[in-house]
Order: structure tokens, then sequence, then C-alpha cells
């Protein structure tokens, strides 16, 4: 007399289950993809040296075609709780990226680009603006440090 | 890991075997070492992946929760005392800021774009072989008429190493004994249809 049916809940996981779910894996892998990029953007997300980080939320995002065909902008809303900010991208044609962005509620806060090749940092005037050229085109995440707070606020990376 | 789709289709989806690279990599992580942490990142990542995709919530926003997830854990890593707790932190957090997204959306009255699992497209690519497009039509047939926690369970479960079922199964808020030593409801759910299915000869 066997106890236990070897095929039930209670049965001890056998090769076969194994194989099942190799199979299952198989199945999501090919009809709901992990995007290409995923994991280099963690990656490249990761690597910020501040431990206590808020991630904002992106809350909109939108492109707008330029005049001429190969100038596009982007118009990307971040949320968050200690702050919500906007940065518009344009992207100049030659591989690198203009800037602009607005902190609410406005404040001097540092900036931080983080791109391929190193991060470019800036600060927001009292009115909240800020602006960078010569962007790197690829991995971009977006770091403010809000003055007198320990923890920074990111972006997650995104691909501009 | 990245690897290409006829190399997956070659191993048969097979995951990551390494547990003991990950303890090593974890320790490393802990003492700041964002590389290592990177690594760790490249082999949880298709895991998580999946979990935010079984909350409902579009591609573009499960990538950004899967980031938030991976981001919040740099204030958290000197908490977690193991790589199993690790990968049960991350999958309780993924799922959460899913979770928190989706329902944004709802307030939002997007609810339209958050019709469960609409992204499924069981079609196979086209230089699939038929042996392996029939096998996997079974198998869809299958995996679809498991209860949603079911489904949710082995979407992800598929994706680690045995010693993390558990801990999946519990951030997951499964009932204990879901999956880990023994197979659990859902899992012997899926092998008894598929072992009704003489054609598929899974035995």
């Amino acid at each position: 007399m066997n106890p236990i049916d070897p095929d039930s809940p209670r049965g001890e996981l056998d090769e076969l289950d194994v194989e099942i779910l190799h199979e299952v894996r198989w199945l999501w892998e090919s009809v709901d993809p992990v995007p290409d990029d995923l994991v280099d953007r963690v990656k490249f997300a990761v690597e910020l040296e501040d431990a206590d980080v808020e991630v904002v939320r992106i809350a909109e995002h939108c492109e707008v075609a330029g005049v001429r065909g190969d100038v596009r902008s982007r118009l990307i809303t971040f949320a968050g709780d200690t702050l919500d900010f906007m940065v518009n991208v344009q992207a100049m044609g030659d591989g690198t990226l203009r800037v602009d962005g607005w902190i609410s509620p406005p404040a001097a806060h540092p900036v931080e680009v983080r791109a391929r090749g190193g991060p470019l940092r800036t600060s927001a005037n009292e009115d909240g603006r800020f602006a960078l050229d010569r962007v790197p085109a690829g991995l971009v995440q977006f770091v403010i440090r809000p003055k007198g707070r320990g923890s920074a606020v990111s972006t997650p990376t995104m691909t501009l | 890991m990245s690897s290409t789709r006829s190399d997956r289709h070659r191993a048969g989806g097979k995951p990551l075997d390494d547990y003991e690279g990950l303890a090593v990599l974890f320790e490393s992580a802990q003492r700041g070492d964002r590389a290592a942490l990177g690594l760790i990142a490249e082999t949880l990542t298709p895991m998580l992946w999946q979990v935010a995709r079984a909350q409902g919530l579009d591609r573009e926003r499960s990538a950004d929760a899967v980031q938030t997830a991976w981001l919040r854990l740099l204030g958290s890593l000197s908490d977690i005392h193991s790589p199993l707790a690790l990968t049960g932190w991350l999958v309780t957090v993924t799922k959460r800021v899913a979770w928190s997204m989706r329902n944004e959306l709802r307030a939002g009255e997007l609810v339209g774009l958050l019709a469960d699992e609409q992204v499924v497209d069981p079609t196979p690519p086209p230089e699939e072989q038929a042996v392996f497009a029939d096998r996997r039509a079974r198998l869809w047939d299958a995996v679809s008429r498991l209860s949603h926690r079911c489904r949710e369970l082995l979407r992800v479960v598929a994706f680690v190493n045995r010693p993390e079922y558990a801990e999946i199964s519990a951030a997951l808020d499964m009932p204990k004994g879901s999956i880990g030593p023994t197979r659990g409801r859902c899992l012997a759910q899926l092998r008894k249809q598929l072992l009704a299915d003489q054609e598929g000869s899974w035995r």
C-alpha cells in the first residue's frame, strides 16, 4: 500500500515536474518575452551610488515630431512623493540630446543626468528650471538630490 | 542571462542552476559591489518581469515596476540576510509596485488597457518547427485552464531554481505547501492535464 499517490499534490517533485516547469518557462519566454533592453536598463540603474532612492513614476510620456523630420522631442512627466518634474528631451540628430527640465515645487536642486560615458551634472535655478546639452543618446537616468535631504529622487533608466 | 531565441528553444528554457554562484554574488553586492548586483539582476530580472506582467500591467509599466523594485533594493540590501530572502523581497516589491501602478491606472479610468494578460499571443514564430508548435499549443491550452493564481505561481516559479520555490510561493501569498519539496496543487493540476493528453506524450 502506498499512502501517497506519486502524481498527487503531496508527491515529491520529480524529473517530469522539472521538465514541465522548463517548458512553462519556455512558453512564457516566447509569448511574453522580457524586453531586450530591460536587463541592461536595470544594470545601469543599480550602478547608482546612492542607497536611499525614491523612484518617481512616469506619469506621462509623449513624443512630438519636430518641424524637420530628423528632430524629435519627447515630453516626459515624472511624479513622486517628494517632487514632480518634467523633461523635454530633444534629439539633436548627431547622437546627442538636449534636455530641458522643470522641477515642482521649484527649488535650486542639484540635477544629475546619468548616461553612457558618465554622469552630467547641473543645478536647477530658483524657478526649478535646468538644461543640459550634449547628453549622449542611449540609456539615460535622471537623478535629483533635493537640498537638505539624504535621499535621492531617481527615474527608472530609459532608452532615449 | 541573455540568449537568443534559438538557444532557448534548444535548451527548452532551462532555469539557471548556479544557485551557489548567486550566494557569492550576493555577499559581494552586500559589501557595495554594484557590478555583482548587476550580475544578480541578469539572473532575476526575467523572473521579475513575469511577476509584473502577471499583474495585468502593460509592457512599458511592467518594465518600470521591475526597475523600481531594483532601485528600492539599494536602500534595503543590508537588511536582507540571504539570496533566498533577496528573491522573496524582490518578488514582493515588484508585485506591490505593479499593483499600485495598476490601481492608479484604474483610478484614472484606463481600465480598458488592463484586460488580464491581454498580451498573449501563443502563435509560434514562423521559423519554429511544427513539432514544437504543436507541443506548445497543448501546453498553452493546459496552462490556460489553470486558475489565475496557479497560472501566476507556475509562471514565476518556472524562472527560478528549486530551492527558491517555497520562497516565491510565500512572496506571491500562496498557501503554504503550494510548491516546494512537494508538487503542490497547481503543478499537480497541470501535470494531470498534460498526462491525460496522450498525443502530447509528456510521459
